[in-house]
């Protein structure tokens, strides 16, 4: 047990580090070949099966972004398990609760911008929760992603620019040092890019084929499901929303008001995390 | 009112004025936001069905008429699949089903399909006209 401890507090932030360094890499690669106008499908189809060894960058900047918010979780989890939310001042537990917001929606923007079936519906889909705010909601919609031929200009510019500078901001105060052991970096970027060989990918979905479900990334699936049960306004941003409130509080209360705050989070995310199985099946 | 109150409440409503001032510009920027009409023509040749697909939009036969509906689901946009055998729309996000005419029968969606207007052409061609 105390291996674990030791192993979560020392090599797991190590780990994060590399796996949001080596994205960050693999992604100025991509962004060469990449154009989000016109068949935005065929650019990607291409960059994966014609461009050399386009097939290796996507896949480690796949594996490595995934690996990144994952462990960011794991990271989240350890610390609240551990309680260690009682020593951040409530501003820095507020940046880092914002931050992995933050890196979710670069992971879903980067989910439109593969330009297949899953990609447009779900860029699609994030438009209409948007528009469904009531007064703002149309107007503040174009502000993320708009329809027609720039679909894909905006979520281009917020994956790619806005939400990691953002995050990088957010960031700054608990990130002494953004590469702390370059050795552990280099066998880590040996390990991945090894891995991304063999790796395989999701299949895309042409945007013309017929099929009878379309599924999100994985950790909207659970939304995905409440989506059809509740309006969407409640889905789509009340939970998340209601979340955020919930796990920025807790470094805030005290007492049987910690308790409470932390046993709703502790259902919440069970719950949410068994939907979420249940719904990548 | 003391001099100084007065001074602050000055100051205070000046900073908000310059906020707004410097805002304004910014949100009408970000908003700004061209509407586009969308012209989907359907040629003879693509309308041999009953029921015809071109851009995310359906145009179909009924008895002699054409009508067109919108192919985005109007509970959060999916392009719905039409089901020949059920003669229904299909959603493949959450579920929900419409009929031929575009009416909801199930799901989570709220209104039906969008009718979308129709133009008919001397040369044969039918344009849908939807905006984007």
């Amino acid at each position: 047990m105390g291996y674990l401890r030791h192993y979560l507090s020392f090599y797991l932030p190590r780990l994060i580090l590399s796996s949001f360094l080596i994205c960050i890499l693999s992604g100025i690669f991509l962004t060469i070949h990449y154009r989000p106008f016109g068949d935005v499908f065929r650019c990607v189809e291409e960059i994966t099966t014609v461009i050399p060894y386009g097939f290796f960058f996507r896949r480690l900047h796949y594996i490595t972004g995934q690996l990144f918010v994952i462990l960011a979780l794991i990271h989240i989890g350890d610390h609240f398990l551990r309680r260690t939310y009682r020593r951040y001042r409530f501003r820095d537990w507020l940046s880092l609760i914002a931050s992995i917001y933050i890196a979710f929606a670069i992971i879903f923007m980067g989910f439109v911008l593969k330009g297949d079936k899953e990609g447009i519906f779900a860029g699609n889909i994030m438009l209409n929760i948007i528009k469904g705010i009531p007064l703002i909601g149309n107007s503040i919609s174009d502000i993320f992603i708009r329809e027609g031929e720039d679909f894909f200009w905006l979520p281009f510019l917020y994956h790619c620019f806005i939400l990691p500078l953002f995050l990088i901001i957010f960031t700054r105060r608990h990130i002494h040092n953004w590469l702390p052991n370059r050795g552990f970096f280099l066998y880590v970027t040996l390990f991945l890019s090894t891995f991304a060989v063999f790796f395989k990918m999701p299949m895309d979905i042409p945007p013309d084929a017929v099929v009878p479900t379309v599924k999100g990334p994985w950790f909207f699936l659970a939304i995905q499901k409440c989506l059809t049960k509740i309006p969407p306004l409640f889905a789509g941003i009340g939970i998340p929303i209601s979340f955020f409130i919930l796990i920025s509080l807790i470094s805030l209360s005290k007492g049987h008001l910690e308790w409470f705050i932390r046993y709703t989070i502790l259902i919440f995310a069970i719950v949410y995390g068994i939907i979420t199985i249940l719904e990548y099946r | 009112m003391k001099r100084s109150v007065f001074l602050k409440t000055i100051f205070v409503l000046a900073t908000i004025l310059l906020c707004i001032i410097f805002l304004y510009p910014i949100i009408s920027y970000l908003l700004y936001r061209e509407q586009k009409i969308v012209k989907v023509s359907f040629h003879p040749n693509e309308r041999l069905g009953k029921v015809n697909f071109k851009k995310g939009v359906y145009l179909i036969k009924s008895n002699h008429n054409w009508y067109a509906l919108s192919a985005h689901c109007t509970h959060l946009g999916c392009i719905v699949n039409f089901d020949e055998k059920t003669e229904k729309f299909h959603c493949p996000c959450h579920g929900s089903v419409f009929d031929i005419s575009g009416k909801r029968v199930a799901g989570p969606a709220n209104r039906p399909l969008t009718r979308l207007p129709l133009r008919f052409m001397k040369n044969g061609d039918i344009i849908v006209i939807k905006r984007d």
